[in-house]
């Protein structure tokens, strides 16, 4: 098993460096460099200064010098530069939001798998009947919903026509902090974007698992197992489950990454303070350090999700290993 | 493929050539899928309602003067439905319907557009490093992986700020990480063709690997990859609409299903005037739930084990 891992992990140092000199290049083309906006309007500041001040900073380096810097700071310090519109370091605005991305992620993934894994389940174990028939509508419906699409909807009917949840915001700005209404406002403001995420990310889970289940429905060891009496239930929840949670499990990763990377939408929509919400706001205010910083770090989790969710595979399923 | 056995030499006679003809077109891919929606009265409407509304967009459209319809009009601005305007006006006192219209052509022409340049590239990178393999698969599928881990959305929105709008750098960048998914499933497909003993055979008789390859494993792969397509271009329709939504798509002035949607980002529009973001969310719904009816009709085309028929 470590053999795989570390097979994996050594795969993953020159695709990391690829992506690192992508998203390097993308910002070195990219309009603005360091000193955008670190003075403003400064009256002071001639072209003379500002290019002596360039050359200080090795903005006029050959490319691999600076690429050099830039990926050392990264490393070493977790310095991402500074923002062009904010006079403050990209990485101080990306922490800020992260917690409510990540909060958001959270929710979202155990709604997703606590409605899909019975979903799933059920269908493939009453195949053919109303109730499969139903939910096969359902993931049909979930798959080919836009996100933008649902969000609005779930919007409207929830937030404005109900009124039963809040629409935009992660917390009530009156909330006061550490008090227990503070942690039910945050729920409170979790619930509509979280399961719109989940609803649509349901789709993919359920069909394999459904598939899934058929198919170990007609294998020697469950005939085995039911011919020795063992009762349905037990088969369903011992025997087959533990075979057809497999796929499920080796997506984990991807849908963690996917969860903190495809917010996008739905962030926007609910006007989530979130990172898909800081992106797109630094996108209108074309502020790029922020938006190279949050690609190099997503890239770099979907490696690390993809990664986790082989060897979570690799432990569960042996015949993966590589001998 | 199962016409092989009725690929005999001894065929020679025009009547014969007929037969063959004639069982040819009885196995043919296009045939089963036909019978396939057919059989499935689900697809069938689902196929009916989207070609429907594909040919409203394209023909109707031609009888809207665009510069006229796109105009704007501050004297009819946000007018509820009524008799002059059926859906009401949007925000720059345009007539909805124009809008819907123009809006859902130009749309579904990107998609359409995409998902072509999508499975060219994929098809034809999948298949020759599949057919192919050796360390040239090994490097290119390398480089397929590290390419997927970069944000697609993110990314496409970031190099249309940096670099300026053009449709042709739109068309392009949502192109550009497509075709990777494509790739990946033609790759494993085409690496089964080649080890197939009807592969074997042409290269004994001297056939060029290239002729191989668009002749006989291309046409194999063809059902395999409708059903790719079709999800494709749902899933092309759907960001090219979020895409204009957050405001990085087509330019505003430019109609698209996903400007009259961003309408609705203002919350008085979307508590108070329904009619201008209400109609394109159930368009574009439509579309993709016909869309994927239909994708579930060719899938089981495609896998001869799932056929009704």
């Amino acid at each position: 098993m470590w053999k795989t891992v570390v097979r994996r992990l050594l795969i993953l140092i020159p695709q990391l460096a690829a992506v690192s000199l992508f998203v390097f290049f993308l910002a070195y083309n990219m309009p603005g460099d360091a000193l955008t906006g670190a003075f403003g309007e400064d009256p002071n500041m001639t072209p003379e200064m500002l290019a002596e001040l360039r050359a200080e900073l090795g903005l006029d380096d050959p490319w691999f010098q600076q690429y050099g810097r830039w990926i050392w700071n990264i490393v070493s310090s977790g310095d991402f530069g500074r923002s062009h519109t904010q006079a403050r370091a990209v990485t101080d605005i990306i922490g800020e939001r992260l917690g409510n991305t990540f909060r958001l992620a959270l929710f979202t993934l155990i709604l997703q798998y606590s409605i899909a894994i019975p979903l799933g389940v059920i269908a493939g174990r009453k195949r053919g009947t109303f109730v499969d028939k139903a939910i096969v509508f359902y993931t049909f419906f979930a798959m080919a919903m836009p996100t933008v699409v649902l969000a609005l909807l779930m919007l409207f009917t929830f937030g404005f026509n109900l009124g039963w949840f809040p629409i935009r915001g992660s917390v009530d700005v009156l909330a006061p902090s550490g008090s227990f209404e503070y942690f039910t406002s945050r729920m409170h403001h979790l619930i509509l974007p979280a399961v719109t995420g989940a609803l649509l990310g349901t789709v993919f889970i359920i069909n394999i698992l459904r598939a899934e289940i058929i198919d170990t429905q007609n294998s020697d060891y469950v005939t085995t197992a039911r011919s020795k009496g063992v009762p349905a239930s037990r088969v369903y929840s011992r025997h087959i489950l533990r075979n057809s949670v497999l796929p499920i499990v080796s997506i984990l990763g991807f849908a963690i990454t996917g969860l903190l990377t495809g917010s996008v939408f739905i962030e926007q929509i609910f006007s989530y303070p979130g990172i898909g919400n800081l992106f797109v706001t630094s996108m209108i205010t074309r502020d790029f350090p922020i938006a190279n910083a949050l690609i190099l770090m997503t890239s770099f989790l979907t490696a690390m999700g993809t990664l986790l969710g082989d060897i979570l595979l690799t432990i569960i399923d042996p015949r993966i290993r590589v001998r | 493929m199962e016409n092989d056995k009725v690929l005999s030499p001894e065929l020679g006679t025009p009547d014969e050539k007929k037969l063959l003809r004639a069982e040819k077109r009885k196995v043919s891919f296009i045939n089963i899928l036909w019978k396939e929606i057919w059989a499935d009265k689900l697809a069938f409407v689902a196929l009916v309602i989207f070609v429907g509304i594909v040919l409203t967009a394209f023909i109707w459209s031609m009888f809207i003067d665009t510069d006229e319809a796109v105009r704007v009009n501050l004297r009819t601005q946000n007018q509820a439905p009524s008799a002059e305007f059926t859906l009401g006006t949007d925000n720059m006192g345009r007539d909805v319907i124009d809008m819907l219209v123009l809006g859902s052509r130009n749309s579904l022409s990107i998609a359409f557009i995409v998902t072509g340049m999508v499975a060219i590239v994929g098809v034809l990178v999948g298949v020759f490093t599949g057919f192919y393999g050796g360390r040239a698969d090994n490097l290119i599928m390398r480089a397929v992986d590290t390419l997927s881990m970069l944000p697609f959305l993110m990314l496409v929105i970031a190099v249309i700020t940096a670099f300026g709008w053009t449709m042709f750098l739109f068309i392009f960048l949502m192109s550009s990480l497509g075709w990777i998914g494509i790739c990946r499933i033609i790759r494993t497909r085409a690496l089964q063709q080649g080890r197939l003993d009807y592969v074997s055979a042409s290269k004994t008789l001297g056939t060029p690997n290239v002729v191989i390859i668009f002749r006989e494993v291309i046409p194999n792969l063809v059902a395999v990859l409708s059903t790719i397509l079709t999800l494709t271009l749902a899933n092309n329709i759907g960001l090219e609409i979020g895409l204009t939504f957050l405001g990085f798509g087509l330019p505003p002035g430019t109609p698209s299903l996903g400007t009259l949607l961003a309408l609705a980002s203002v919350p008085v529009v979307m508590e108070h005037r329904m009619w201008q973001w209400l109609p394109p969310a159930l368009i574009i719904l439509t579309l993709a739930l016909c869309v994927n009816f239909v994708s579930q009709a060719v899938n089981r085309a495609a896998d001869a084990r799932q056929r009704l028929v």
